[in-house]
């Protein structure tokens, strides 16, 4: 009977994977027609397979805006969300997420140094351009490496989980200090222009940019599902994971990494996206009531990818040439979920304490 | 199984201790001892139950013992092999622990949560081999848990709750099983439950227990052995009742108003004497009115006919009857509260 019963509730996660991969495809395609122009799914699919569409700008607008930012949001919404997992399940934390050792505090002072030091006389639609180039993206690279180099190395050293949270606190608010006080000598344009980049933009990704992006972040999603194991492991804790045969330092390590590896292409690219990585592994937790990574870890990532996917397109005001900064969309769509996490389970607030 | 050596290096020990110091490193200080020179072994089979006072050190000791702490100085051998030296892999075929601290696991069925005890024992997918899913049925069978085995951790009782965490230890099929304190959050009858549980584990598997507890009376009817670790690090090992005579429990949880009672092996207060008081009767009632008049600080005699104050009881089939004697007054109660009510109105 129980086997039966095990038999049915495997399948039927199954079918829940199914249908979020179905999901994901929908929002794939919505995202490809949708926008200030209205493209017809069919023109759609024959641009993709290489045919002609009604209108020959058409192809030009899905093959080099729309089709990379499509799969920059895709590829963005899988990583955090992972990132967000890890980061949750390792530190024993619900508000966890993937920036929580300082990747994007990090990656946000290398921004605002290259874009606050460079000279004042560059206009608001001067420095755009500018945050598109990839100097920005290897600033953000460098200022997020840098943090992560940092806390993996102390990582390696510290044997509490919770200094090592605190430490990446710190490290982030350090990082956030600087910037302060770097905001404080700016001009109001490079404000503007470092603030354009924290609201954070899937569209900012050439097909260049998307050979560093895309395998990075595979490599990342790929050591995710190789540390499958160990997470569930530490559902019970540092302790008994250690007891039952876990090298808890090297897991720890390839943890950390992995999240790393996620969340700084994903800050580098897109700027620092909020509220995704906390979000969709609860959602993903309530959708298939269980804390099993083998479940969630595939979960997450289509989950994540699908609800990037609609972000990008609300934040994209279909029909209209306005574009709302995506951080206000994603955050919109988090903040309900994180305050119905905290209402919905008593249980939550105790995982505070302990 | 049933029947277990006893005598000292006779192939049976699988946890073995030598000239161990527990402690912790302080940087900048000289390390925090907290004892020294402890040589035990754990056999085969054995039930022992490790005693003390509360900061005694008993936490360090299961955990220096289980490998999750260094000791200061000596070595722990498992089945022969220095602890340190073994991989985490190996140490977790052979050894298991479970620990006081209540995880929150989230959302996992409980068998879920016991098949994580396959940990050292499946390929890096964690995928269980038919082996490894007749080892989970047997831990959850051998401890009575095979009915949650499909209900929501979240959701059990704490009695069932460690029922299934013993589970998930045992899954690992260990030699050696360590818990630390595995009855603190239970009542009575869960506790007693327990112990009968991994007392009767160590018969049937052969396993070697080791668990840490406050649960004196409990551990005295249970233990094959007791270690007894007392405040200041004094180590103390034997059959319980060895301990009880020799006088090692007095010592080690003396206090003051707190006296160890040998003759029915826990502990009392100490009460402002009351004076002495007769006690006739026999029986259950006896038993029971004894202890009340204890609470109240009379010492009980019984045949004490020629003391001034007096109990006696009368049974019935259905009505026991107590008969209070002070001087020449005299007084019928029905309930041993009336008695105590009575003696307080005398004083």
């Amino acid at each position: 009977m129980h086997t039966l019963e095990r038999l049915l509730r495997r399948s039927a996660r199954t079918l829940a994977l199914i249908a979020l991969g179905l999901g994901l495809c929908v929002a794939f395609f919505l995202d490809l027609a949708l926008g200030s122009v209205t493209i017809p799914l069919a023109d759609v699919a024959a641009i993709i397979t290489g045919g002609e569409p009604a209108k020959a700008t058409w192809s030009d607008i899905v093959l080099f805006f729309r089709l990379p930012k499509a799969l920059t949001a895709t590829l963005a919404g899988a990583a955090l969300a992972v990132g967000g997992l890890q980061m949750q399940t390792l530190f024993r934390n619900p508000l966890a997420d993937p920036f929580i050792l300082g990747i994007s505090s990090g990656a946000s002072l290398g921004v605002a140094l290259v874009v606050l030091s460079t000279g004042a006389t560059t206009g608001f639609l001067a420095a755009m351009d500018f945050l598109k180039s990839l100097s920005l993206i290897g600033a953000a690279i460098l200022g997020g490496g840098l943090v992560m180099t940092l806390v993996i190395a102390v990582a390696r050293r510290v044997r509490n989980n919770m200094t090592l949270l605190i430490l990446g606190l710190m490290f982030g608010y350090a990082s956030g200090a600087l910037v302060s006080v770097l905001l404080y000598f700016s001009v109001p344009e490079q404000i503007q222009a470092y603030i354009a980049w924290t609201f954070g933009s899937f569209g900012g990704v050439t097909w260049s940019q998307m050979q560093l992006l895309a395998p990075t972040v595979l490599l990342g999603l790929m050591l995710a599902y190789l540390l499958i194991k160990p997470l569930n492991a530490l559902l019970l804790g540092e302790a008994y994971a250690q007891s039952m045969g876990m090298a808890v330092v090297q897991a720890r390590f390839w943890i950390i990494a992995s999240t790393a590896l996620l969340a700084g292409a994903v800050t580098a690219c897109c700027g620092p996206i909020s509220f995704l990585g906390v979000a969709v592994p609860h959602l993903c937790r309530a959708l298939f009531s269980t804390s099993d990574h083998r479940i969630l870890v595939p979960a997450t990532m289509l989950m994540g990818a699908t609800i990037a996917l609609l972000a990008d397109l609300v934040a994209g005001l279909p029909g209209s040439s306005l574009v709302l900064p995506l951080n206000a969309i994603t955050a919109l769509i988090g903040t309900p979920v994180v305050v119905g996490i905290i209402l919905r389970r008593p249980r939550f607030r105790q995982s505070f304490a302990g | 199984m049933a029947l277990v050596e006893r005598s000292a290096g006779d192939g049976n020990e699988v946890l073995v201790a030598e000239a161990l110091s527990i402690g912790y490193m302080q940087p900048r200080h000289a390390p925090l001892v907290i004892s020294e020179g402890i040589s035990v072994a754990l056999r085969k089979g054995e039930l022992v139950c490790l005693l003390g006072p509360n900061g005694a050190g008993k936490s360090t000791l299961i955990r220096t013992l289980a490998g999750m702490q260094r000791p200061l100085a000596g070595r722990t051998l498992l089945l022969g092999e220095c602890m340190q030296h073994i991989s985490p892999r190996n140490r977790a075929r052979h050894l298991s622990v479970v620990l006081t601290e209540r995880v929150d696991v989230g959302a996992l069925s409980a068998s879920d949560l016991v098949a994580l005890g396959r940990y050292p024992y499946t390929a890096w997918t964690g995928r269980l081999s038919a082996t490894d899913e007749k080892a989970v049925r047997w831990a959850m069978t051998i401890l009575g848990a095979a009915p949650l085995a499909q209900r929501r951790v979240e959701e059990l009782s704490d009695g069932e709750r460690q029922k299934v965490m013993i589970a998930r230890a045992l899954a690992q099929e260990p030699a050696v099983m360590i818990l630390d304190e595995p009855t603190a959050f239970l009542d009575l009858p869960r506790r007693v439950d327990i112990m009968g549980t991994l007392r009767r584990l160590a018969r049937e598997t052969g396993q070697a227990i080791l668990l840490s507890t406050h649960d004196l009376d409990l551990a005295l009817r249970s233990a094959d052995t007791v270690w007894l670790l007392a405040q200041g690090g004094a180590f103390h090992i034997g059959a319980p009742e060895d301990l009880v005579l020799n006088g090692a429990f007095q010592a080690a949880f003396e206090m003051d108003g707190i006296e160890f009672d040998p003759c029915s092996g826990s502990f009392r207060l100490h009460h402002p004497s009351a004076g002495e008081i007769g006690l006739h009767g026999d029986g259950v009632p006896a038993l029971w009115t004894r202890r009340a008049l204890e609470r109240e600080g009379f010492s009980a005699k019984q045949n004490g006919e020629q003391l001034p104050l007096a109990v006696a009881i009368e049974g019935h089939t259905n009505q026991t009857l107590w008969h209070v004697r002070s001087g020449a007054y005299q007084q019928t109660c029905e309930s041993i509260a009336e008695v105590i009510a009575c003696l307080r109105s005398r004083a």
